[in-house]
């Protein structure tokens, strides 16, 4: 892997969509932002382990906003100050969910709700509805043995055969129809979520 | 060529079109039905979208994995980095106990204290024997001061060749001994008499622990280099 990868390399590499060039930029964006990311947080009343919490719903918010098409990286903007930005959000978003909150969060949930006077609400409601539409949390959303059974058939290219063994199936037709009504589960798991 | 009836059957062959795995001849009646079929564009639509958000949920899925792997690795580095400094903390301080121990001087409790058992509270009649006993005492310690050992040790064996000793002003003319011995190089006359005051429950003239190991430490440290 390089040592150093520029904006730009990193969004290229997240549009390839192939597992190599995401693990790269995923490596690069770690590399480069999560000490940023971590003083954030730990500046903000969390902890080490809040940030790296933070870094992973970051992560697939930043991938899912730029297969979207609702991240473009413009001229003269600094990714990381996007990422900053919905970090913050994150956070934020994160202490309020708490039933209780430290000192050290509600001054920053105060500060937050300073600096973007009636935003945090309509800011939530955007992350909050943005999360649903999250692929992987769609993906989620099926029971286990499902998702083995997509992840197996379409991402590791298994034939039905070696499915049936591996997850314990009957037979392949037993797979093959088990296939056909987890992706119609999953179709319906897409009609919930809005604009898919 | 017909168009599949089945809903699995007809799921699978659109799935091999919208991921280009027809031959020529199929694709093109395939082409043919979605023209026809505004149903079928819509299936295939919809079967292109799931395909979409698996690769997504896929990708996603693989880069958190990454993540939490890279995470791990930085947790197991930051962890290392503060072992390694609190090692290290631990062993300059261990040193610099065992360079204390080594090099700073026993200091015992004070003997002035008990200047009205030993010297007559009227100094024209105190006898002689016992003024020269106080006068060897304090004048060995003064010796110690200025590291002439040699004639320390003189001074408290003088003090010691008194039978009538108290019981505290003997003990702490020994525990100058052992230091004037250590000092002048008679490491076995030191440990002799260190042994005696080892495990003392009765002793008077308490030395504290820290100057215990002090003198212990000296006499070992002086037979491991000698």
């Amino acid at each position: 892997m390089k040592h150093s990868y520029t904006d730009r390399e990193i969004i290229e590499a997240l549009l390839a969509r192939r597992e190599r060039e995401v693990n790269e930029a995923t490596e690069a964006l770690y590399n480069q932002h999560h000490k940023m990311i971590t003083q954030l947080i730990c500046t903000s009343g969390g902890n080490r382990y809040d940030a790296d919490d933070v870094f992973q719903d970051l992560l697939v918010a930043f991938l899912h906003n730029v297969w979207s098409g609702q991240f473009r990286l413009k001229e003269n903007a600094k990714l990381s100050t996007y990422l900053y930005e919905i970090a913050k959000n994150l956070w934020y978003k994160k202490i309020r969910s708490r039933s209780a909150s430290t000192s050290r969060e509600l001054a920053y949930m105060k500060d937050y709700e300073a600096q973007t006077p009636d935003a945090p609400d309509a800011m939530q409601q955007l992350i909050a509805a943005d999360e649903d539409a999250w692929s992987l949390k769609i993906f989620r959303r099926l029971g286990i043995e499902a998702q083995q059974l997509l992840k197996a058939f379409y991402f590791e290219k298994l034939s039905l055969k070696d499915i049936a063994v591996k997850l314990g199936y009957p037979s392949d037709n037993a797979v093959k129809m088990q296939k056909h009504r987890t992706l119609r589960d999953l179709s319906n798991e897409i009609r919930k979520c809005k604009g898919l | 060529m017909k168009r599949p009836t089945d809903r699995e059957e007809e799921q699978a062959w659109i799935e091999r079109y919208a991921l280009g795995k027809m031959p020529p001849e199929e694709m093109r009646f395939f082409e043919n039905e979605l023209v026809n079929d505004p149903d079928l564009t819509h299936k295939m639509n919809e079967i292109k979208t799931l395909h979409r958000v698996m690769q997504e949920a896929f990708l996603q899925e693989q880069a958190l994995e990454t993540l939490r792997k890279l995470q791990s690795r930085s947790r197991i580095k930051r962890r290392s980095v503060t072992m390694v400094r609190y090692i290290g903390f631990a062993a300059a301080a261990c040193v610099a106990f065992m360079a204390y121990l080594s090099f700073s001087m026993p200091r015992f409790p004070d003997s002035e204290n008990d200047f009205t058992v030993v010297r007559s509270t009227n100094k024209t009649t105190m006898p002689p024997a016992q003024r020269q006993v106080f006068d060897q005492f304090f004048e060995g310690q003064a010796h110690i001061v200025e590291g002439q050992y040699v004639m320390a040790v003189k001074n408290f064996e003088t003090v010691l060749e008194s039978n009538d000793l108290r019981p505290y002003f003997k003990e702490a003319a020994q525990w100058h001994l052992i230091v004037a011995y250590l000092k002048s190089g008679d490491l076995s006359r030191a440990e002799i008499l260190y042994k005696r005051f080892d495990n003392c429950l009765e002793c008077e003239y308490h030395v504290s622990t820290l100057n215990r190991w002090k003198i212990w430490w000296q006499i070992n440290v002086q037979k491991l280099t000698s």
